[in-house]
């Protein structure tokens, strides 16, 4: 089973605190579409089974026009073999959202929707600086489901400035009633080189402030799951049996293939990235090479990988599959580790599996950082 | 030997000595100008850069007058309180001395120490008014300041400028006129002094010396007083721009010797070179071990880096006689060397040229002086170390190094020195008026109070116009004790300071705050706690973070996001573990900067 991501590189509008590759631009939508496939026929060598999942990401995937996005995947069914019951997921905006798009998508095979919905709160939605109001997000989930999507995500960001621990839960408690399948929820993050940090600097945004996010966060896990949700993830939570599989895929070492600028693929040794420059991208298809760099994992690449996505799952680390992959040896001086930095009371031991408690997870890179090897 | 000239220059740092001494090279045609680069004799890049000299040095200068073709020998003597003992030997080699006044500083207190070992030793002091082009130049007064001190005639200040040359031929003349040729028998047994040494990595240990009495020769069987080794004089020779080798040397001269030494250790400043058979019936006075003042712990800021630290400490010892080192171990630190200094000053020099020329990335515990302790069964121990402090119950009492401080100052900056002073544990002992608005206070005050911070207090305080020295004078009782600092409940022994009960709990305090500052928020509160025996005298606390979690992590993250742990996980590296807790290299070195 593998999997596919696909990179689309525009947005109408950049929102100032994303750091992902995409041009604000209605130019070269059309090369663009043309030069991915061109990459899914050169790379559909590196793939001989059948595809498991196929995600939309970006950027905007919602953006261009229906006829780009189906010219891409029309490339990747002729180039790859895709499951029939694979998982076919569009990130879009809720501006976006229209019946039209609706059942163009359906009939494209797209059958997950990830709708970047933020906040049901119209001055979260303002500090974001996103296109959409609170009403049109909702306007959009209900449009989804009336057409006949019954697999929808959406995302929430939380800690925003001038948020409470209130609007949250109320943000939460809409998820549950527009009965969405899944909810990733995000703290926000000030990434470095983006408005949003050099707003900050300058004193002309308030600064995101740690404690609240933290109180937020424990505090969203648990309303996210009083509502039904399950949490899977650091980040993600869904109604039992809708876990994305596409990004489950990352987490539990599966190899996969990114087409387009700025895309990650890897085949269980190498991580290979194509370059974020759509012009060289486009330039680089025509001669029939797309430009990339990739790095070979060494052993301890591998581990200290595994422990960086295992332990932000739920599910944890089975023992038994950390022997396998690892050895014994690996397995015990993990266990070893675990003590001798007295992270004991950060985990939790159930049916031989070692997993992060509620309070481990938000200390999740500090404690991962302390466990890996060299 | 009625054509030799034996001299050395005393001068504040900064007063122009080696600007000076670069211009009498020029006059003279010592060096050419293809080899000039400012300030020849300081030929470390740390002295260029701090502007001081560390090492003495040597160079002899050809002058004609006339018919008459005079050697001219400059020694060249350290500018710093730490070294008092190298240049009093530097002094003791000469006739005369060029006693260097800026002419809008006036005299200083460094300045006037040094030049009373010059008149206790009788030399020819040639007063010069230094940076006479300068407009802040305030000769009339610091002349009243010079005559006051030396009791000489105004007439024989000689004003100068080594800046722009004005005065050179004045001081040139004033050397071979006023300073006496050297006295000696050429014909008497071998007696000679050596004033310092330098290790060539080629050659060994090459030995500075003034000869008193005989004569010297190549490949001469020689001994060497104090330390009763035996050499073969390999090559000698005088010192120009370069090495010159010479058949002899006879008294009066300065000059080098080379004779297969390879460790600083056996060439002694001080000690004084004989001949084997022909001896000399006496040493020359004056000798003294080095005797370190300050000790300190200097461990590899990575622990696999140990054996290359000692090979780095013991090249350096080479040439430096006066560090001192033994291996010891911490609990925070792992393995070191404790290292006796001179003082403060050469503590800071020893860092910087393990940095500059062994790379060699230290961290330095906090530093403190020798202790004698006195145990109930009238045992004597010499303490180095806080934590070689024996239990207390076995304690009878302990003793601590005094010092005699001499301070001068612009008398609006007195009142504010004497607090500090007074604060210092200071007890004022005399205070002279030197001229209107400049006075000498001299107190006695423990070493270990100069060793933290006086010298940056002082200089903030008196806005730079304070000059500092001081000398041993002695061992007094103290009431002292051991603080400790606990990070979880567990003592950092790399913290541990031994300090005088009344500072104790205000010092307590500012460590535990200072190192709130330095220790970075982790997965659990810290608590800092300063104590002393069981007894916590002071508390602070970390509180842990409450969130170290990206919320994202997708395809293209996951590469990245290990690049950025395992860039987390090697900055954990380079702290030190004291129990779970991750203590940075800065929160060591932070407790010798405490405000």
């Amino acid at each position: 089973m593998s999997h596919l991501y696909i990179h689309i590189p525009f947005c109408a509008t950049k929102c100032p605190y994303c750091d992902f590759f995409s041009l604000a631009t209605q130019k070269w939508h059309s090369d663009f579409s043309q030069a991915l496939e061109i990459e899914s026929k050169l790379r559909s060598k590196e793939c001989r089974d059948s595809l498991r999942t196929i995600y939309f990401g970006g950027g905007t995937p919602s953006f261009p026009e229906t006829t780009e996005l189906e010219l891409m995947l029309s490339a990747v069914r002729k180039h790859f073999s895709v499951s029939q019951e694979a998982e076919i997921t569009i990130e879009a905006n809720p501006d976006d959202i229209n019946s039209e798009k609706l059942q163009e998508w359906l009939a494209m095979g797209i059958n997950r929707l990830s709708i970047g919905v933020q906040s049901f709160l119209d001055a979260d939605l303002q500090y974001l600086g996103r296109r959409h109001d609170a009403s049109k997000a909702q306007k959009a989930i209900n449009e989804a489901q009336k057409a006949g999507f019954s697999n929808i995500s959406i995302d929430f960001i939380h800690g925003i400035p001038g948020s409470t621990v209130e609007s949250m839960m109320q943000n939460i408690e809409m998820a549950a009633k527009m009965r969405v399948q899944h909810l990733s929820m995000y703290s926000l993050t000030v990434e470095e080189g983006t408005i949003l940090s050099k707003h900050i600097a300058q004193g002309k945004t308030a600064n995101i402030v740690e404690d609240f996010q933290a109180e937020l966060y424990i505090k969203s896990c648990e309303k996210a799951e009083e509502v039904g949700f399950a949490q899977y993830e650091v980040s993600n939570f869904c109604v039992p049996g809708y876990e994305s599989v596409h990004n489950s895929a990352y987490w539990n070492g599966a190899s996969y293939i990114g087409l387009g600028p700025s895309a990650h693929s890897f085949d269980g040794k190498s991580r290979r990235w194509n370059k974020s420059d759509l012009i060289a991208y486009i330039k680089g298809a025509e001669k029939g090479k797309i430009p990339f760099d990739s790095e070979k994992l060494s052993s301890i690449d591998k581990y200290n990988e595994y422990l960086l996505t295992r332990l932000r799952l739920l599910e944890g680390i089975s023992l038994r599959d950390m022997e396998k992959q690892f050895g014994a040896e690996a397995l015990a001086q993990f266990r070893g580790d675990i003590a001798k930095n007295k992270y004991q009371e950060f985990f939790v031991m159930e049916n031989n599996s070692l997993s992060l408690s509620r309070s481990g997870l938000l200390l999740a890179d500090g404690i991962i950082a302390s466990l890996m090897k060299g | 030997m009625k054509n030799t000239r034996n001299f050395c220059i005393i001068a504040h740092i900064d007063h122009g000595k080696s600007t000076l001494a670069d211009r009498l090279l020029e006059a003279t045609g010592s060096v050419s100008e293809r080899d000039f680069q400012n300030q020849v004799l300081d030929d470390m890049d740390l002295e260029r850069e701090k502007g001081i000299t560390i090492k003495s040095h040597a160079i002899q200068m050809l002058h004609e007058v006339g018919s008459e073709k005079y050697k001219l020998n400059l020694i060249d003597t350290p500018g710093h309180v730490d070294f008092s003992y190298e240049v009093s030997r530097a002094i003791a080699a000469c006739e005369g001395a060029l006693l260097v006044v800026d002419a809008s500083q006036g005299i200083q207190a460094q300045t006037i120490s040094n030049l009373y070992q010059a008149i206790d030793h009788n030399l020819e002091i040639i007063p010069i008014l230094n940076k006479m082009d300068m407009p802040s130049a305030m000769p009339e007064e610091v002349k009243d300041q010079i005559v006051e001190l030396l009791g000489c005639k105004r007439e024989e200040i000689i004003e100068a400028s080594a800046r722009t040359g004005m005065g050179i031929d004045n001081i040139l003349d004033a050397i071979i006129h006023r300073v006496p040729a050297p006295k000696g028998d050429p014909e008497a047994p071998l007696q000679a002094l050596i004033f310092d040494s330098v290790f060539n990595s080629f050659r060994g240990i090459i030995a500075y010396f003034r000869i008193f009495n005989g004569t010297m020769h190549t490949g001469e069987h020689v001994r060497l007083f104090n330390t009763k080794k035996q050499y073969y004089s390999d090559e000698i020779g005088t010192l120009g721009m370069k090495l010159q080798p010479q058949k002899t040397l006879s008294a009066g001269d300065v000059g080098y010797m080379i004779s297969g030494i390879k460790v600083a250790r056996e060439v002694r400043v001080g000690d004084t070179i004989t001949n084997v058979e022909n001896t000399c019936a006496a040493p020359i006075d004056g000798f003294k071990e080095a005797k370190p003042m300050v000790f300190a712990g200097l461990y590899p800021i990575d622990a696999d880096d140990y054996e290359e630290l000692r090979e780095s400490i013991e090249k350096l010892q080479l040439n430096d006689a006066s560090l001192t080192f033994e291996p010891e171990s911490s609990a925070a630190l792992g393995f070191g060397f404790r290292c006796g200094f001179l003082g403060l000053l050469h503590m800071e020099i020893i860092q910087e040229r393990l940095d500059r020329e062994f790379n060699m990335d230290v961290i330095t515990t906090v530093p403190n002086v020798s202790y004698k302790v006195y145990t109930r069964k009238a045992e004597l121990i010499e303490v180095h170390n806080p934590s070689g402090l024996p239990d207390i119950t076995k304690i009878d009492y302990i003793e601590e190094p005094y010092i005699m401080a001499n301070v001068i100052t612009k008398s609006e900056y007195l009142g504010a020195i004497m607090k500090l002073c007074i604060d210092k544990r200071g007890i004022l002992k005399n205070q002279v008026f030197l001229s209107t608005d400049r006075v000498e206070v001299t107190f006695e005050m423990p070493l270990a109070e100069i060793v933290f911070d006086f010298y940056d207090k002082l200089k903030s305080i008196s806005k730079g116009y304070a000059s500092f020295d001081y000398h041993e004078c002695g061992y007094h009782e103290a009431d002292l004790v051991r603080l400790d600092i606990l990070l979880n409940g567990e003592q950092v022994d790399a913290l541990s300071t031994l300090i005088h009960k009344a500072n104790s709990y205000a010092f307590g305090r500012r460590m535990c705050e200072r190192l709130k500052d330095l220790i970075p928020r982790q997965q659990f509160d810290i608590a800092i706690q300063a104590a002393i025996g069981a007894k916590i005298i002071s508390r602070e606390t970390i509180k842990a973070y409450r969130k170290d979690v990206t919320a994202k992590c997708y395809g293209g993250d996951i590469s990245r996001k290990r690049k950025l742990l395992e860039k987390q996980k090697k900055g954990k590296k380079r702290m030190r573990q004291v129990g779970n807790i991750e203590v940075p290299q800065s929160a060591f070195l932070a407790v010798l900067k405490l405000d």
